[in-house]
């Protein structure tokens, strides 16, 4: 029980998406969204439209939460999964809030805001009545998930449909969006089975899903960073 | 299942999901840019249509221009050419020429001397013959002559242009000049002609009274130098604060293709 404990605290503390146990194996995760912040923070002025610039302050906070939670594991030696879960409902509510801005119709928007309440409305019952605050709501995850992948195919199916000379490559969003889409699709399996896993220790010393958020991470931030880059108006200026 | 097996299959099907994503994002950007071609085309030929059409517009306007410069030659040239014969027969058979027929005669002259010179400057083939700094040259001179206003202009020595993209540059000069005569009032023109590698540009400033920008936009004259201008892939601008009005025509050019 003592080991299935000790590896549910490292599952969780790895769900903060840059956070592991080895400290290589938390600088390398961190290279990346640091790399992303550090060109995000370069073009924070030309970036457009200017909600965009939100992104400089989640890469902040991600990095910022990662590092807090990895020291507090250690200096502490007690579990860090509230602040994972702080973490968790920041991401979704900032993911979704950034569909919604992204969304041309008010169908989507409404489709979009009503989702992130009941999302929301879930959770806090969820901290307040069933799971707790300090244990690591993996199925709010699940949730979050499933539906950022809906909205981020939701996007690429108003792309499809959008009508018009549309160069890709020049859109932020969607290069962002594609981040994501990967991220949270090559997550999803894992951690649908994470419970099984954990109980099974079907993932000897979580090596598996150190590989996979890793690989995962550099997918997501690498495409972060060439929507920072690849924005169509600073582009135009120069 | 084995317990290796179920997280081999975990890891494979992570794989599998990765690729279909990577596989469909590859497809739907195939299809943006199948489409943006297609768009592209579809514009491309939006905008031939469009050159055709204008092109056509140009005959059509070049044609009757040529034709009112044919008449105004062999009809009314030819009356005004009768009548300076009948005054100077009248001279002749009179003692002592009255000072006011003098006028008259002297008067009648010049007007032939324009009639011809303006139907000549209608006259497409006529000006095929020569560039469009010869031609604006003569037109400077010819208005220059009626010393109502004074036409300044600078150009360099030679202007490689095509003979059909030249006239149609001298006729949104000729339109530019007209406007300043007709509705500025100037007193002045100065027409400066100027070329680089890649652009050839035209400005005509007058010192009149000017129009305003804001409400002037859509005269009949303005419109047609617009469409020829468009047809010549140039651009044209005008700017009049209180007092004159300057008009800048831009034109793209290729010495090399010239």
């Amino acid at each position: 029980m003592q080991a299935l404990a000790k590896t549910c605290f490292r599952f969780a503390l790895r769900t903060g998406q840059n956070s592991f146990m080895s400290i290589n194996g938390f600088i390398i995760g961190l290279i990346p969204v640091l790399t992303s912040l550090l060109i995000s923070v370069i073009y924070y002025k030309r970036l457009q439209p200017s909600w965009l610039r939100l992104f400089t302050w989640f890469l902040l906070l991600t990095i910022l939460i990662s590092v807090v939670g990895y020291v507090y594991s250690f200096d502490f030696k007690s579990g860090n999964h509230f602040i994972f879960n702080i973490y968790l409902l920041i991401q979704f509510l900032f993911y979704f809030a950034f569909f919604y801005k992204t969304f041309q119709t008010k169908k989507l928007k409404r489709f979009t805001l009503l989702m992130s309440t009941c999302f929301l409305v879930y959770l806090l019952i969820s901290f307040i009545f069933l799971n707790g605050f300090h244990t690591f709501n993996s199925l709010g995850f699940t949730i979050g998930s499933v539906l950022t992948i809906l909205f981020c195919l939701l996007y690429f199916g108003s792309l499809f449909n959008a009508e018009g000379f549309i160069n890709y490559f020049k859109i932020p969003m969607f290069w962002i969006a594609t981040g994501i889409l990967f991220f949270f699709v090559g997550n999803f399996i894992y951690l649908s089975f994470l419970n099984y896993i954990l109980e099974n220790n079907l993932d000897n010393g979580g090596n598996i899903y150190e590989f996979i958020i890793i690989t995962l991470n550099l997918l997501l931030y690498c495409f972060f960073s060439i929507g920072f880059l690849s924005n169509q108006t600073w582009k135009k200026r120069t | 299942m084995e317990k290796k097996d179920l997280i081999f299959a975990i890891v494979f099907t992570t794989i599998v999901l990765l690729l279909l994503v990577a596989f469909l994002l590859f497809f739907f950007i195939r299809y943006r840019f199948k489409n943006n071609a297609y768009i592209k085309e579809k514009e491309a030929m939006k905008k031939f249509f469009e050159k055709t059409l204008l092109q056509s517009q140009i005959e059509v306007q070049e044609a009757t221009l040529a034709g009112i410069g044919k008449e105004l030659h062999d009809n009314i040239g030819q009356l005004l050419s009768s009548t300076k014969m009948f005054l100077g027969i009248t001279q002749r058979n009179l003692p002592e020429s009255p000072e006011t027929l003098n006028i008259a005669e002297e008067t009648l002259g010049k007007a032939i001397n324009e009639l011809r010179a303006l139907s000549k400057s209608l006259d497409k083939d006529w000006l095929e013959q020569f560039d469009f700094i010869q031609n604006l040259q003569m037109e400077a001179q010819r208005i220059n002559e009626a010393k109502y206003l004074q036409i300044f202009f600078s150009h360099p020595e030679k202007l490689f242009l095509k003979a059909d993209e030249q006239i149609i540059l001298f006729r949104i000069v000729q339109e530019a000049i007209q406007n300043a005569i007709k509705h500025a009032q100037a007193k002045n023109i100065r027409i400066n002609l100027s070329k680089t590698s890649e652009i050839v540009r035209v400005d005509v400033v007058d010192d009149g009274i000017g129009f305003n920008n804001s409400i002037h936009t859509d005269g009949l004259g303005m419109r047609n130098m617009k469409h020829r201008t468009k047809l010549l892939g140039g651009s044209i601008t005008w700017n009049s604060i209180g007092v004159g009005t300057s008009v800048k025509i831009e034109l793209p050019f290729k010495e090399n293709e010239q």
